[in-house]
């Protein structure tokens, strides 16, 4: 039986008060989101900077998806920062000077807040390498049922079954199935061949790459 | 809820925390995910949302042109589509109205109000299917009504005509309806009337056309269909007909069908011209003793009908 997750502490930069009323009061929700939050978005504005001196359109979008990635998740400073970038760049003419302020800013900040969130999470929070994204928690309690009861592991036929499972979704572009269906993957991957495709399919699927991970699922599977 | 109930959204947004997000807060849906507006419009060529939650800073064609490019499309233009977006100001947002979006709302959402606005878009969405598909519909017979059958019904004459490609209609008449009617009451003809529609309908390729005209009179169009074709068609409904039993009515009662072909092969003008004709033999048929299909002025047939080749080249001689 799943267990209810420990209350998240206090993270700074994040108001979780507000993640949580935003994932409608889901604890393992909010660290699913927060897991892979801090997994995928650690560089994310690495190149702000160079963008606001050499690429203003680029810098405009990424402190545009920032700000609404920011906002969303309740890291009010930051949010505040990426919400000043844009309006600085969408001024005429755009005041590179000004905003260079804001985009340091950001690309000091956020690996800092990736930090923190990973810190605050425990040691079962994924890597922040951006490689293991993390499943939702009901399928991630799903596929620790699957290893705990071992028989699908021995199973030869249960990986096919669970790729041509996992295929459906993809098809589909349905990715809260796919995930699930990556999970029941996961928890039959014996062999070390097994284990590198559920590796390769997994930022695929939770990066929403799901026909990516369909080809690459039909590659493994034809060749 | 059963999967072919729950409403289906697709969400398109280039941001994976974003869709994390919305893909844990919806998840009483049955959510498609897109990361870009060319991903959206190839994903709505197999899937038929019930609303498009957009985002408008993407890569590739912005949410603004994913919108024009699905309002101008006759399949995609009814679709609601929500802008979820972090522009809030004002130009942005009239912008998302003047482009065809019927909703705006703004990073950071509040759940509780998303989940309001999608719902009231997805309610709206199915009560005005609902009202097509009534607008449409004959509602006895599930078949086309009236009103829709000559007007998808004059599209196909004049695809046909501009393609010179063959097309066949048949008008279609129950045989001493009124008897059953009068016999055994209007609820066992109602369900007589159902149960034909049914049976044609299944027998019918999606191509074909079929509607009520009234009462007891049916219509159909067969695009691609030559008079030996269009005349086993008939054949097949008249034969299918006459085996029907119906299932409301004593185990004696059975119905038969008179059926009159006419192609445009023949050089109808218009459509009102080819339906005239086939109504002409629709008389005849009737006139000639009823349950039989006739497709020519001259001659009626029965199921192993005379051939000779397809096309306008190859129209059953009488």
């Amino acid at each position: 039986m799943a267990t209810e997750p420990p209350p998240l502490p206090d993270i700074p930069g994040l108001d979780t008060v507000a993640l949580d009323e935003r994932m409608q009061g889901d604890p393992a929700l909010v660290r699913a989101v927060l897991g892979h939050f801090a997994a995928t978005q650690r560089a994310a504005a690495d190149r702000l900077p160079e963008l606001v001196q050499h690429d203003l359109p680029g810098a405009l979008h990424r402190s545009h998806d920032l700000k609404g990635m920011l906002g969303n998740l309740g890291a009010d400073a930051l949010y505040t920062q990426a919400a000043q970038l844009c309006e600085l760049l969408r001024d005429e003419p755009p005041d590179v000077r000004a905003a260079l302020a804001p985009a340091l800013q950001l690309q000091r900040a956020l690996p800092r807040l990736c930090d923190e969130i990973a810190a605050a999470l425990g040691p079962e929070a994924p890597p922040t390498d951006g490689v293991a994204a993390p499943l939702p928690p009901v399928e991630q309690g799903a596929a620790a049922g699957h290893r705990a009861a071992g028989h699908q592991a021995q199973d030869p036929s249960a990986f096919t079954t669970a790729l041509t499972r996992l295929a459906e979704p993809l098809r589909r572009s349905r990715a809260r199935e796919a995930k699930q269906a990556l999970a029941a993957l996961s928890a039959c991957a014996a062999s070390a061949d097994q284990q590198t495709l559920v590796a390769d399919l997994t930022p695929l699927v939770t990066g929403y790459r799901l026909r990516d991970a369909l080809r690459v699922l039909e590659q493994n599977c034809h060749g | 809820m059963a999967e072919a109930e729950r409403p289906k959204l697709l969400v398109v947004d280039d941001n994976e925390s974003n869709l994390d997000i919305l893909l844990g807060l919806l998840a009483d849906y049955d959510v498609i995910v897109a990361l870009d507006g060319h991903s959206a419009l190839d994903l709505l060529r197999q899937e038929t949302p019930d609303v498009i939650l957009l985002d408008i800073v993407m890569p590739g064609i912005d949410g603004y042109e994913v919108c024009t490019r699905l309002k101008a499309h006759p399949r995609w233009r009814d679709i609601p589509i929500l802008f979820i977006t972090a522009k809030t100001d004002e130009a942005s947002l009239v912008r998302a109205f003047d482009v065809g979006g019927s909703d705006y709302v703004t990073k950071p959402f509040r759940a509780r109000e998303l989940l309001a606005r999608v719902r009231i878009q997805v309610e709206y969405h199915r009560a005005m299917e609902q009202l097509r598909r009534m607008a449409v519909t004959d509602e006895l017979t599930g078949a086309h009504n009236r009103r829709a059958f000559f007007e998808l019904a004059g599209r196909l004459f004049e695809d046909a005509q501009a393609r010179a490609e063959p097309l066949a209609a048949l008008m279609l008449d129950l045989d001493h309806f009124k008897q059953i009617n009068d016999g055994y009451g209007h609820a066992v003809g109602d369900a007589a009337l159902r149960q034909f529609a049914a049976m044609v309908q299944a027998l019918l390729p999606a191509t074909h056309l079929f509607g009520r005209l009234g009462g007891e009179e049916f219509a159909l169009l067969a695009p691609g269909a030559d008079a030996q074709t269009a005349t086993e068609l008939a054949e097949q409904l008249r034969a299918a007909v006459a085996e029907l039993a119906l299932a409301a009515a004593p185990s004696h009662l059975r119905m038969t069908v008179s059926i009159g072909v006419a192609t445009l092969c023949e050089g109808a003008a218009d459509l009102d011209a080819l339906l005239r004709q086939a109504d002409a033999r629709l008389f005849e048929a009737k006139r000639d003793g009823r349950n039989q299909v006739r497709r020519t002025a001259r001659l009626s047939t029965r199921a192993s009908a005379e051939r000779s080749g397809g096309g306008c080249a190859g129209e059953l001689r009488p």
